[in-house]
Formats: C-alpha cells, structure tokens, sequence
C-alpha cells in the first residue's frame, strides 16, 4: 500500500495519464492539472524523479523524439503498467475508504 | 550562460545539487530545460510576454533543492531495488548452476557404461535443497534418477 504519501500517489496519476498516450513530461504535468481541474498543480520538477523510478522499476519506458524541431523525452506505459496502474487505484481506494470512515465517525460539531 | 536567466540560473542550480552519475545528470538538466521552454512556448501562447513566462515557467518547476531532494531519494530506492533484483538474479544463477553440474553429474555414469546411482545426493536440506533437486523436465532429459525427498522437501509451513 502506498500509504499517506503523496508521492506514491503521484506514481499511480503518471501511470494513469500515460495510460492513454505517450507524452512528455510537460505535457503530463498539464494533463495532472487539467484532469483534475487545477487541484493537482504539483511541483513540476518533481514530475521526473517519479518518471525515472517508473522507468527504472520497468513501468514506463522513453526515449528522445524531436517534435516541430524541439528535442523531447516522451514516456510510454510498458506491458506491466496496466496491472500498476489498477493496483495503485485499488490501494488508493483503500486508503480513501479508511479516512472518509473516521471523517464520518467524528461528531458533527467538529467542524463548527 | 546568462547568470540574470532564471531558466540558466534554476539549471544551474538543480545541477550543483544533484547527487547522480554524470549522464543521469546530463538527462535529468536537458528534461527540465525542455520542460521550461515547452511551458514559456505555452504561456507566450496564451499572450503572456516572454520575461515573464519564463519567471512563471521556473517557478511552475519548484526550487533546485526541493527536486535534487526528490531524485535523491528515488533513484535511492531504485537503486536499492536494482541491487535486490541482481541479487536475486544472481542467487537463481547458482541454484541453475548447480542443478546443471548435479544433472551433468548424474549422466557420467550411464555415458561411462556403469550403473547409475539409484538417488542424486542433494547436500543440504531445507527449503535450498528443493529447488536444487531437477524439475520432471531436467529429469527427462538428463535421465536423473527421482531425488529422495526425505527431509529435504520444502517445509509444509513454508512458502
């Protein structure tokens, strides 16, 4: 389980965005922000230590592309991502599920 | 380099604070400097003035220490997953190894005319001893004898 931390989330968000294309890492810090209407505006920089481990762990794969002249590293899901991706979710489900039952077990005037 | 460029001075900076080898660095600087001029093409796009989509592409990308920090610590735990999974590799390596000299083994006798061994001797017990006894294919081809399996099978409690 990849637990409270972000970053582990971030892995599953790559992997779920590359699942429908192959892009670069511009590309899915935008597709992070526009998905999730500008809640998950992260650190870019950040975006590519994550791709590397996903790379390194065999989830992802790249290579250098030129685009309209411009030289790109575009990423790509390789054949284990798509059973990464459904194990991330479920774990993020999981996880989700527990917070939301001690949010609904405090008394209502927690909040007030 | 232009020291005044934030986009020159940001790369400088991420540069001096990596911790990698010298081509995870090369890679690593020539991504981010992708990104920012992709994220200064998009901003220009959208008529924002290049100065100052260069300072909102830099500051998009987050400080040098904070993204040296975080490679820091992913290419830690790769590397360390990279290192057990050679080790693994390595380990199978052997057990093959030695089921080969043990199938080789067991195949002198019938090549010299003599009788062959009723068992194959697996030196040890445990778990170790099971994987080093042939598979039902090993067997067949190299006409092994069945390996005695008591007390050297795996534990039933065991996985």
């Amino acid at each position: 389980m990849q637990g409270l931390s972000f970053q582990g989330q971030l892995e599953g968000l790559i992997l779920a965005v590359l699942a429908e294309q192959p892009l670069h890492g511009y590309a899915i810090a935008c597709e992070l922000r526009d998905r999730s209407g500008g809640m998950l505006d992260v650190a870019e920089g950040t975006l590519y230590p994550v791709l590397h481990k996903l790379e390194k762990e065999g989830l992802i794969h790249s290579r250098w592309e030129t685009v309209n002249g411009r030289r790109r590293r575009v990423y790509a899901p390789s054949a284990r991502a798509g059973g990464a991706v459904r194990e991330r979710f479920e774990s993020w489900r999981r996880l989700s599920r527990a917070i939301d039952s001690v949010f609904v077990s405090a008394p209502r005037s927690a909040g007030e | 380099m232009n020291s005044d460029n934030p986009r020159e001075t940001l790369l400088r900076a991420v540069a001096g604070e990596l911790r990698v080898g010298r081509l995870a660095r090369r890679r690593i600087i020539a991504e981010l400097a992708d990104h920012i001029d992709d994220a200064v093409d998009d901003l220009c796009g959208s008529g924002v003035p290049r100065e100052e989509a260069t300072l909102e592409a830099v500051r998009r990308l987050g400080d040098a220490e904070t993204i040296a920090d975080t490679f820091a610590v992913t290419h830690t735990r790769a590397a360390a997953r990279s290192l057990l999974r050679v080790r693994r590799s390595l380990a199978w390596m052997m057990v093959a190894a030695m089921s080969g000299v043990t199938a080789v083994a067991a195949e002198l006798p019938q090549a010299s005319g003599a009788k062959p061994p009723a068992k194959v001797l697996i030196v040890g017990a445990g778990p170790t001893a099971s994987r080093v006894a042939p598979t039902d294919r090993a067997a067949t081809r190299f006409r092994i004898p069945t390996v005695a399996a008591a007390g050297h099978g795996r534990p039933a409690d065991r996985r």
